[in-house]
């Protein structure tokens, strides 16, 4: 292997630098998490009040709330549909429908955004959450069916045959052999499509009503009214459950990988 | 006859499980898309089929607002493949912990974007970290003004969209036949010689679909230059929120939106087809 | 062949039956709204100056649920009052310049006064003006002024022309003013500054207005909707063109954060209740007026969102002289195209 040395450092350094590029603002906002002084940034003194206010305010509560509620819902309908289609599709549908799925991630997120708007004036949809829940589960198909379908092509096809031939009925099948095996990539799908979907912001910022605030469009709005340091006192505990879920994610990848 | 009918349900059982995601697909995404180009073509108006909004946003202004976008897009493109490629190229051959270095590579991506554009804010503003740090080690005595500009805007793009460069970079360079660099050792070739000979040709999938993957959707950013750039810049994607959430002109909306995805369009296949031939 | 048609005909039916599925589940929020028992209050306002935290008491009193329900602009308002049927609005909250509209179109219903005997409560300065004389219809509630922020910590010269000149037309001064992102508002008063008219512009005088706030373009930091304030404070810019009722927060906070009325004048914005034409409980909606204005409840709200209540003797009124009340000079459409060069040249 080539490892001529100082170009090495120089690789590792670019590394270094990279990380840290990446790091600095995270690590900013949240030592900024504490400082007492609302509106400038000068130092005042190390304070957890923020934190305090971030747990007693009831729209953010309400938001959040809001938010996890759209985010299980769509995950639920998701994961369900992705798994419906990935196990009972033809196989020829499967093959060449699966671009369908894909195309939703390809185009850029205003496009998706903006034809669901029209459509849903179009059809006289009142906009809430529901419309919201709607588009989050577009974007969640996207993600569930690759990982599902990825995760199905590898169950091995004599298991079925065989359950087949001693007389199981599909629904059979589906129930005893299917999910099982597809249990973790099912797990890995929908902790995926949660965090999308509770960080999401163009669906929701162009699907929503002026009644129905999720969190990222509350954050949006308190930004752009010049926030206060709760702003970041909610973005570190963002950080936190976030993070927390796809080290989960991460970790059921890699154990699924190996035990392959 | 009951019989027949009973069996045949339960034999389009299947279909019917399956059929509500490709259905929600059909009907969310590709149905809506053909009504916004259906949209487009209608004048507000008389209600009828009509060339109107496609005249009304075809000048010089909207022009340059399209420009404007593929020039940011452009180089944020850039930016992220001359910060990511090396990043990638560690990660793939010399590091040990190459899952847990992906996932801390990725995590700030997890949070919110406006969160991490927010946090940029701390650093780049007068008062902010940068400045300070410049201040305090005397390099300069007047605060830089960093935030509010186009550098700005680029920047916290190129920070948005790294992942998604790295992602398949990483992917290509991991699957990396390592004969062919013992090879080209074998044959005496320096380092940068292999590395523009062999590494960069066999990564050029990868770096095709990173191109891709940042390209087209920071084409339609328009958070970032709204809240970063101060809104001075107009953006497509600034255009066509402002279109359909402020002014809710559905129709010339959707005559740009349509419009500006066709651009899009074409220059990514010119971008795909560009370095297909470069493959060759 | 039957067969082929039956398995074609069954797969139709699913596919419709699921689409049937969808509509019914997104209108479900619909046909719920329909069924309520319980008496409901529905108000149409704006989110910084009403929402729901006081309105317990009320509640609980008269045995009603409020729903407020937000917008962001006079245009959503008014599109939500009309399109698509009755939404079964009780009070709309129209600001100044399209009262007229509302009762041309008949949307709103005279205030009964009365009911009302609270009215002169109010301070007498916002009551009676030209666009509601009598208060035949509204009844006010939120005031703004536009002015400009300053910073003294940045702007460390002596302040002594108040004039619109200092963010309208001072490039040769090197500094960056913030502005918002209200293009009606900013033309209207780049006329009042160059012509010092309010309306009656001439075409040659229009296209002049819209060359300088191009020109103008060089010297803005930033457009921002509500973080002018911010970039006061924060001393990103020395001078921000902002509203009265955004700046009051960081004056109180910041010794060396003021705000003032330019010499030239200026426009105010004025947010009234009104009572839609289509209402049935007219006397619930005047209880609840008198709940917020004749027990008070108005000064909570002034006192969290930090507005000036209607209640209390606005003393930054007496002292300006020049406050005119904001009319459009354009339409909405004639607007977008505007908005629109400014923002990409």
């Amino acid at each position: 292997m080539h490892q001529l040395s100082y170009g090495f450092l120089l690789l590792r350094l670019a590394v270094v630098l990279t990380l840290a590029f990446l790091y600095l603002p995270l690590f900013v906002l949240i030592v900024f998490s504490f400082n007492s002084n609302p509106f400038t940034q000068e130092w005042g003194y190390f304070t957890t009040e923020w934190y305090s206010v971030l747990w007693d305010s009831r729209e953010i509560w309400d938001s959040f709330y809001n938010s996890c509620k759209i985010a299980l819902q769509a995950t639920i309908l998701s994961v369900l549909l992705s798994t419906l289609f990935v196990s009972f599709a033809n196989q020829y549908y499967k093959k060449h429908l699966q671009f369908l799925f894909y195309a939703s991630l390809a185009v850029p997120e205003i496009l998706v955004a903006v034809s669901l708007l029209g459509f849903f004036s179009l059809c006289f949809i009142p906009l809430g959450p529901m419309t919201i829940l709607v588009g989050h589960t577009l974007l969640g198909l996207g993600y569930a069916v690759p990982i599902i379908y990825t995760r199905y092509q590898e169950i091995d096809q004599q298991l079925i045959l065989a359950a087949y031939d001693l007389g199981a009925s599909q629904f059979q099948i589906f129930r005893t052999i299917i999910i099982p095996l597809l249990f973790p990539s099912i797990i890995a799908a929908s902790l995926l499509v949660f965090v999308l979907s509770l960080d999401d912001f163009f669906i929701s910022f162009f699907c929503c009503d002026a009644t129905t605030q999720t969190l990222p469009l509350y954050i949006f709005s308190i930004i752009r009214s010049g926030s206060t340091p709760v702003i970041n006192a909610l973005s570190a505990v963002l950080l936190c459950i976030t993070s927390l879920a796809i080290f989960c994610f991460s970790l059921l990848q890699m154990k699924d990988r190996e035990k392959r | 006859m009951i019989e027949r009918l009973k069996s045949c349900f339960l034999k389009e059982m299947p279909f019917f499980l399956a059929a509500p995601a490709v259905l929600w697909a059909i009907i969310l995404f590709l149905f809506p898309l053909l009504c916004l180009i259906f949209t487009s073509f209608i004048d507000q108006d008389t209600g009828l089929f009509s060339w109107y909004n496609y005249h009304h946003i075809a000048n010089i202004t909207i022009a340059i607002i399209i420009i404007r976008s593929l020039f940011y897009a452009l180089l944020t493109t850039f930016f992220t493949l001359i910060i990511g490629y090396p990043i990638a190229y560690y990660v793939a051959f010399y590091a040990r912990a190459k899952e847990y270095m992906l996932f801390f590579l990725t995590l700030p991506f997890w949070t919110n974007l406006i969160v991490l554009v927010y946090a940029w804010f701390f650093l780049l503003e007068r008062e902010g970290l940068i400045n300070f740090l410049l201040t305090k080690l005397g390099l300069i005595t007047e605060p830089l003004q960093l935030a509010y500009t186009t550098g700005s805007v680029i920047l916290v793009m190129t920070y948005c969209y790294i992942p998604f460069m790295i992602m398949p970079l990483y992917s290509v360079l991991n699957k990396f036949n390592m004969r062919l660099l013992e090879a080209s050792c074998d044959l005496g070739a320096t380092y940068f010689q292999t590395l523009r000979h062999v590494i960069i040709p066999v990564s050029l999938p990868g770096i095709r679909t990173g191109i891709i993957l940042v390209f087209v959707p920071s084409f339609g950013e328009f958070i970032v230059p709204a809240l970063m750039g101060g809104a001075k810049q107009l953006t497509v994607g600034s255009l066509i929120s402002y279109y359909f959430v402020v002014s809710k002109n559905y129709a010339i909306g959707s005559a740009f939106t349509i419009l500006s995805g066709l651009i899009l369009l074409l220059t990514a296949i010119l971008i795909y087809f560009l370095i297909t031939l470069i493959k060759k | 062949m039957i067969a082929l048609l039956m398995r074609l005909s069954i797969r139709f039916l699913a596919v419709c039956s699921w689409i049937l599925i969808f509509f019914i589940a997104t209108s479900y929020q619909q046909l719920n709204f329909f069924t309520q028992d319980k008496k409901t209050l529905n108000i149409l306002g704006w989110p910084q100056i009403i929402d729901r935290e006081f309105l317990v008491e009320f509640e609980n009193k008269h045995n009603v649920t409020v729903h407020i329900t937000y917008c962001e602009n006079n245009e959503e308002m008014l599109a939500k009052l009309t399109v698509g049927g009755s939404h079964g609005y009780d009070i709309i909250m129209p600001s100044n310049f399209f009262i007229n509209h509302y009762v041309e179109h008949t949307l709103i219903q005279k205030l009964d006064h009365s009911k009302i005997p609270w009215l002169k409560k109010i301070d007498p300065q916002i009551l009676n003006l030209p666009f509601d004389l009598n208060n035949r219809y509204t009844v006010p509630c939120f005031w703004s002024v536009y002015g400009i922020g300053i910073n003294h910590k940045v702007y460390k010269k002596p302040l002594l022309d108040k004039s619109w000149k200092l963010i309208f037309d001072n490039l040769n001064e090197n500094y960056l003013v913030g502005m918002l992102e209200e293009l009606p508002q900013t033309y209207s008063l780049m006329g009042l500054y160059l012509y010092n008219k309010l309306n009656n512009f001439s075409l040659e005088e229009k296209r002049t207005i819209l060359e300088k706030l191009i020109e103008q373009k060089k010297m803005v930091l930033a457009y921002t909707d509500m973080r002018v304030e911010y970039l006061l404070a924060s001393g990103e810019c020395p001078l921000v063109f902002s509203a009265s009722s955004d700046m009051a927060k960081m004056v109180k906070l910041y010794p060396y954060i003021d705000f003032f009325v330019p010499k030239e004048g200026s426009f105010a914005l004025l947010d009234s209740f009104a009572i839609t034409f289509e209402c049935q409980q007219k006397d619930l909606v005047y209880s609840f007026l008198s709940y917020l204005y004749d027990e008070g409840v108005l000064n909570q709200y002034a006192e969290k969102f930090e507005f000036t209540s209607p209640l209390k003797i606005n003393q930054l009124l007496t002292t300006i002289s020049t406050i005119f009340y904001f009319e459009r000079i354009y339409s909405e459409k004639e607007y977008e195209d505007l908005w629109i060069e400014v923002k990409a040249a």
